[in-house]
């Protein structure tokens, strides 16, 4: 591994295949080529950290470890924040490790709707099976959740219909709680405890530190890139790196990756590059009751209930802590005083919606990559359902009082208010939310006019130059993504290889 | 402190600072209880270097949320007096106002403001350790590691 933050030297070297970006699908795609027999570089624009190197308060952590220091936001109604990593391991390194696999109506939609007919849920299933053996997935363990999901299991359960445990990546988790601002324990199989240090082992050479900005482009083929090496303040060393490959694989992220491309002038006639953007649109719900929760304590995503089917609506737990938490509470003054006071009797559930409003990657003057985003009505609905839903379960289980990110409604103390809820008609700005799982900015598709790559990853129109992030998933899927754009990254590294890669 | 620290502490200047100082006592209400648990200025200082960090377009619009708190006045915002000549009830409410305000892009500069200053005020471990929160003291984890994975 190569630290570009210390290095004192321009590199330039040849490779078979370079790889930018090291989440769920560049780290994949290095693991299996590497292992595959092929010189592989895998570069990635943010520092390496190694667990005990976690110790910091959640909001430093945001701050060293995430993209735009935590601020990578939608433009629209409302905004949105999308937490994304910049780190090694990409936003594997910083997610909640949760894993689903693609579920089935999404395999049949990409069948029978769009014609990805390469997209075979049955040759998807030892891909999944290798995917969840190489990042140990398995069942959360009731003892490390947090209270926060054990008590919302305790309240389904109540009213006969309980959800499960999520499966996570994690090897003896001791639920410490900070999953999101880098795993302190290596418990979480990111990628980068998991498949980077196999790449590595295989033979691979990544560099940290370092921003790629130019492909190396004759005629219509791309054979290499350019990149600059940066301190940990991502200020230029002045120190260049230069690879010739004739492979090369963007894994730069859903959002970062289109403008990589529009950057170089590659598919920029594409009308669908950085369009069909879906994000899975998110919030919570607080309640507050009278026994101490103190939903810090173990795992804070660990507990499902899944009404996507029904309703499109995905219910997960979620606990962030008290720093975190300040910045979101509705509150301000002694009401805000009161919040954090009682945080430790406070709950918390989240929602994800699957999403049918669509955005855009752009690049703006002034704001550079921006991401365009509005909430159609029907998704605000979803949202407005969802919360409703929450509130509902916690107040007939006893809670004090709930607490929405919903504008207008920010306390629900009884059954009216709940009511009043139910019935409301809310706008898109009233929400206030984040979103997980950017995708589909450059969606896989059977033809240049419905996408920007084919179903072997290649850009439409191009030689040499491939895509493999969560970019080119062609529709939300409903589910937390990781393990899914692992799969698609490890069929597409069977594809370069020339074999099928399963269990 | 050291030149870099002085540049990033020049983001604002000490007018800035003080309407900064402002808010965030506001925001907890000035009470006793968490004023004295925390060190204010250190509390600013974090604030302003993660505000220098931040893009470009955040930095521009944080400056200026800063300013228009402190001096809009009708129609922007109904009242005359500087934010930071009230008293704690009028800035309160005035807060308040924003808060709840229908008009999307005024909770959204005071959302700004609030994700930068609270975050860095609720990570003082004193005032962490008041609420119960007992993990500021003990760290993440137990694990003591002999050597990196990686």
């Amino acid at each position: 591994m190569v630290d570009g933050s210390t290095l004192r030297e321009h590199i330039r070297e040849n490779f078979d295949v370079v790889i930018v970006g090291s989440g769920a699908g560049g780290a994949v795609v290095a693991k299996e080529l590497a292992e595959g027999g092929m010189r592989v570089a895998l570069v990635e624009e943010g520092p390496a950290f190694a667990p005990q190197d976690h110790r910091d308060m959640a909001v430093d952590a945001i701050y060293r470890m995430y993209r735009d220091r935590g601020f990578t936001t939608t433009f629209g109604k409302p905004a949105i924040p999308i937490p994304m990593g910049r780190v090694l391991g990409g936003t594997t390194a910083i997610n909640s490790g949760t894993c689903f696999r693609t579920p089935s109506k999404i395999f049949r939609h990409w069948n029978e709707e769009l014609g990805l007919h390469e997209l075979n849920e049955a040759e998807f299933q030892p891909i999944f099976d290798r995917v969840e053996r190489e990042i140990n997935v398995e069942p959360s363990d009731f003892a490390v959740m947090s209270r926060a999901n054990t008590i919302f299991h305790e309240l389904l359960q109540n009213r006969g219909t309980p959800g499960k445990p999520l499966r996570r990546n994690i090897r003896k988790c001791d639920g410490c709680g900070y999953c999101c601002y880098g795993c302190a324990t290596g418990a979480k199989q990111s990628t980068d405890v998991s498949y980077v240090p196999k790449a590595i082992r295989a033979g691979a050479t990544v560099y940290t530190n370092c921003t790629v900005e130019k492909f190396l482009i004759k005629g219509r083929r791309v054979h290499g890139l350019r990149g600059r090496f940066t301190d940990l303040d991502y200020a230029n060393t002045g120190y260049t790196l230069e690879i010739n490959a004739p492979v090369v694989v963007v894994s730069g992220g859903t959002i970062p990756t289109p403008q990589l491309l529009r950057d170089n002038g590659i598919a920029v006639e594409n009308w669908n590059l950085g369009r069909h953007l879906t994000i899975h649109p998110t919030t919570k719900v607080y309640a507050e009751f009278d026994e101490v929760i103190n939903g810090w304590e173990g795992t804070p995503q660990a507990y499902y209930l899944d009404l996507h089917e029904k309703d499109g609506i995905m219910f997960e737990g979620i606990f962030v802590p008290p720093d975190v938490a300040a910045m979101m509470v509705p509150f301000v003054g002694r009401r805000l005083n009161e919040f954090m006071r009682n945080y430790k009797h406070m709950a918390a559930f989240g929602l994800l919606i699957s999403d049918i409003s669509q955005g855009r990657v752009v690049k703006m003057p002034f704001l550079g990559t921006t991401v365009l985003y509005n909430l159609v009505p029907e998704d605000v609905e979803k949202i407005r359902k969802g919360i409703a839903f929450l509130a509902r379960v916690f107040l007939e289980g006893g809670a004090k009082r709930v607490y929405t990110l919903l504008h207008g409604f920010s306390e629900i103390n009884n059954a009216k208010d709940l009511e009043r809820l139910e019935n409301a008609r809310v706008r898109a700005e009233d929400i206030e939310g984040a979103a997980f799982h950017p995708l589909g900015t450059c969606r896989m598709a059977k033809s240049q006019k419905h996408g920007v790559v084919d179903t072997s990853h290649r850009v439409f129109g191009w030689e040499g130059i491939y895509v493999c992030d969560g970019s080119v998933i062609p529709t939300s899927l409903g589910v937390n993504p990781q393990e899914t754009i692992m799969a698609f990254a490890t069929r597409f590294a069977g594809i370069v290889l020339g074999k099928k890669i399963t269990d | 402190m050291t030149r870099f620290e002085r540049a990033i502490y020049n983001f604002l200047n000490a007018r800035g600072r003080e309407i900064m100082k402002c808010l965030i006592a506001t925001l907890c209400a000035d009470d006793p209880a968490i004023i004295s648990r925390v060190r204010i200025q250190r509390v600013i200082l974090r604030t302003e270097k993660a505000i220098a960090k931040m893009p470009l377009f955040y930095f521009v619009v944080l400056k200026i949320g800063v300013y228009l708190l402190e001096y809009a006045i009708p129609p922007l915002s109904w009242k005359i007096r500087p934010f930071t000549s009230m008293n704690l009830d009028q800035r309160l409410e005035y807060l308040n106002t924003w808060s709840s305000s229908r008009f999307y892009y005024k909770r959204m500069i005071l959302k700004l403001l609030i994700s930068l200053c609270l975050p860095r005020l609720y990570s003082e471990k004193r005032l962490l350790l008041s609420i119960g929160f007992e993990r500021a003291l003990q760290g993440r984890t137990r694990k003591r590691w002999s050597t990196a994975p990686l």
